[in-house]
């Protein structure tokens, strides 16, 4: 059989869907979620084709499955977003769409990985935050007496063993502080400026810098991070195209930003024969 | 089962799902005149989709002669569109079926025979580019909004389409939001069509004139069938679609010297693709074509500021 990857769709999660792996062993799932007016395929355009063809540069590539997340980027509110990708992570994690639903003890992957684009990136920065949130809501109720040191040890074992928050994450040009959508520069792609005109307000103010949702993420991510430096999830390294006049190039506090001159903020995460860095950026 | 047959197989249950399932759901939806064009175009085209996957080894031609000849709905599409005179025997989407005089319609087989002068090496990027194609169609083309957008914008009159583009027309669906999302996927399709176009020819280099030749005429079909559905062969289509845009990039307006270039860039963007789309001589006015995209501008200007005023009273 050739080593070429047949797309299948996810049940229940529209136009998502999942390239899987030809090899025996597989053991990464890498998660593509595309930004604001984006598609699957059109922003990602080629990784699809380019692991396989670059296997043996990225062997990487050849064991993971690649599953390309499809939603309402124009419409739908950031918080609930990170809600709905939260379910679909667990669905591929325990590898549930395909009718079967492996137990703990028995599962497909080792690693997961996010690979976000603008939009894409808060969506799955918030995604860290409520499963962080979560777990430690949950620790801290189930330990209302325990001494701070008992507490931080409990919490410590339930955060580094969950596999969302072990998950890598690789962002191009996240719009964690902010989009410049008021800007000329929107013109440089016209489908990219028909869906800011169509999208609805709600989602655009989201995404202005100091919105309230953008503010709390950068904020909380910090302190968790600051409370547990050890959680790969908390403190990354975006990739930012020079120049990209669509969001604000800045990472969160002591985070550094790893740049990619010469690719605005469309092309920064498509590889091409040319362009190879996103190949090498989405690893572990 | 055979590697290939294995190939095939998962590419025929991936053409289905991607394609043929949501044009015949699509079929299957009571919808005005307009929808019910679109939605025969999206089944006609997704015949055509099969003989191309096909005849490029993508598919399996047996197999997909039995699904598009055990689909109903695919010769009803066919009969509708030629009925109407949407399209015509001597066009791209009227040629692979036949009906010969008082007898059924009926699928012609030798269309979808495997073309055997392809080499591994062209197949392998024919492969990669068909599958990408038939993506980004079921990512942009085949949704409610797109088919919408599509109908309203190429298939009704004008002062249906005034009224749909104004939100002024009472509907069970569609809506203005339809309309900007539709054409946001209808630009970004014509934008990775043209795209995937050039890197098709960029490989060339290495090809011989026979492969060159090969590449250049399945990527010509792609581009054919999809074409009909937008009926940019009427000009004032193409008006409508240009000062559309004209009305969203004034939405962006900044006035300033970046902001005037941009917007030269975002009108030459517009008018490259429906170029290359249409291959079409009759638009090469590109004088009047950016008065049409300006006065869209300044018209959808004056009526915010007439609404700004209005609102403020």
């Amino acid at each position: 059989m050739s080593k070429k990857r047949v797309p299948q769709y996810i049940p229940g999660y529209g136009k998502s869907y999942a390239l899987l792996s030809k090899e025996k062993t597989v053991d990464t799932a890498v998660i593509f979620v595309h930004g604001f007016g984006g598609k699957p395929t059109s922003t990602w355009r080629n990784f699809q084709g380019m692991v396989d063809e670059y296997s043996t540069d990225y062997s990487w590539w050849s064991g993971s499955d690649l599953f390309f997340y499809a939603y309402d980027s124009l419409h739908t509110p950031i918080l609930y977003n990170a809600e709905l990708l939260g379910n679909f992570v667990d669905l591929v994690w325990r590898n549930r769409w395909q009718g079967t639903n492996s137990p703990n003890g028995n599962l497909k992957y080792k690693d997961l990985i996010f690979a976000g684009h603008s939009e894409g990136g808060v969506i799955v920065r918030r995604l860290i935050l409520d499963r962080y949130e979560e777990i430690e809501g949950k620790v801290k109720e189930a330990n209302p007496k325990a001494s701070v040191e008992a507490l931080r040890s409990s919490l410590t074992s339930a955060l580094t063993s969950d596999f969302v928050l072990a998950s890598y994450l690789r962002l191009f040009a996240p719009a964690c502080l902010g989009t410049n959508f008021s800007s000329w520069a929107a013109l440089l792609s016209l489908p990219f400026v028909v869906s800011i005109v169509a999208a609805s307000s709600l989602v655009k103010g989201e995404l202005l810098p100091e919105s309230p949702i953008l503010n709390d993420l950068k904020r909380d991510t910090e302190q968790a991070h600051a409370a547990f430096p050890e959680l790969r999830s908390l403190f990354i390294q975006p990739l930012f195209g020079v120049p990209d006049q669509i969001v604000y190039s800045k990472s969160y506090q002591k985070e550094r930003i790893v740049w990619d001159p010469g690719y605005d903020h469309f092309a920064v995460c498509k590889p091409n024969y040319t362009h190879k860095r996103p190949l090498e950026f989405v690893c572990k | 089962m055979s590697d290939h047959e294995m190939d095939t197989a998962a590419n025929l249950q991936f053409f289905r799902s991607a394609i043929l399932d949501p044009a015949l759901e699509s079929q299957r939806s009571y919808g005005t005149v307009e929808d019910i064009i679109v939605a025969n175009f999206s089944v006609l085209e997704a015949a055509h989709w099969a003989q191309l996957g096909a005849r490029m080894g993508y598919l399996d031609a047996r197999q997909a002669v039995e699904l598009i000849s055990s689909s109903e709905p695919v010769f009803n599409a066919w009969h509708l569109l030629r009925r109407d005179e949407i399209i015509s025997p001597e066009d791209y989407l009227g040629r692979i079926i036949h009906q010969e005089q008082g007898g059924k319609p009926s699928v012609i087989e030798v269309a979808f025979t495997r073309d055997q002068d392809i080499d591994p090496r062209t197949s392998e990027l024919l492969h990669d580019i068909f599958q990408t194609i038939l993506l980004l169609i079921a990512e942009d083309i085949l949704n409610e909004e797109s088919a919408y957008f599509v109908g309203s914008i190429g298939w009704a009159d004008d002062r249906e389409w005034s009224a749909r583009r104004n939100g002024i027309v009472l509907r069970p669906h569609g809506s203005v939001q339809h309309v900007g999302s539709g054409f946001a996927n209808v630009l970004r399709y014509w934008e990775e069509m043209e795209s995937l176009s050039l890197a098709a020819q960029e490989h060339t280099s290495s090809l011989s004139d026979m492969e060159r030749a090969t590449l250049w005429l399945f990527t010509e079909n792609i581009r054919e069938v999809l074409l009909p559905r937008f009926n940019l062969n009427r000009l004032d289509v193409v008006y409508r679609y240009v000062g559309l845009a004209g009305e969203f990039v004034s939405g962006t307006r900044a006035d300033s010297p970046e902001w005037l270039d941009a917007r030269l860039s975002a009108f030459n963007t517009l008018f490259r693709l429906i170029h290359y789309l249409t291959r079409n001589t009759s638009i090469d006015d590109r004088d009047r074509l950016w008065d049409v995209f300006t006065r869209a501008m300044d018209s959808s200007r004056l009526d915010n500021e007439r609404r700004r005023r209005e609102s403020q009273l």
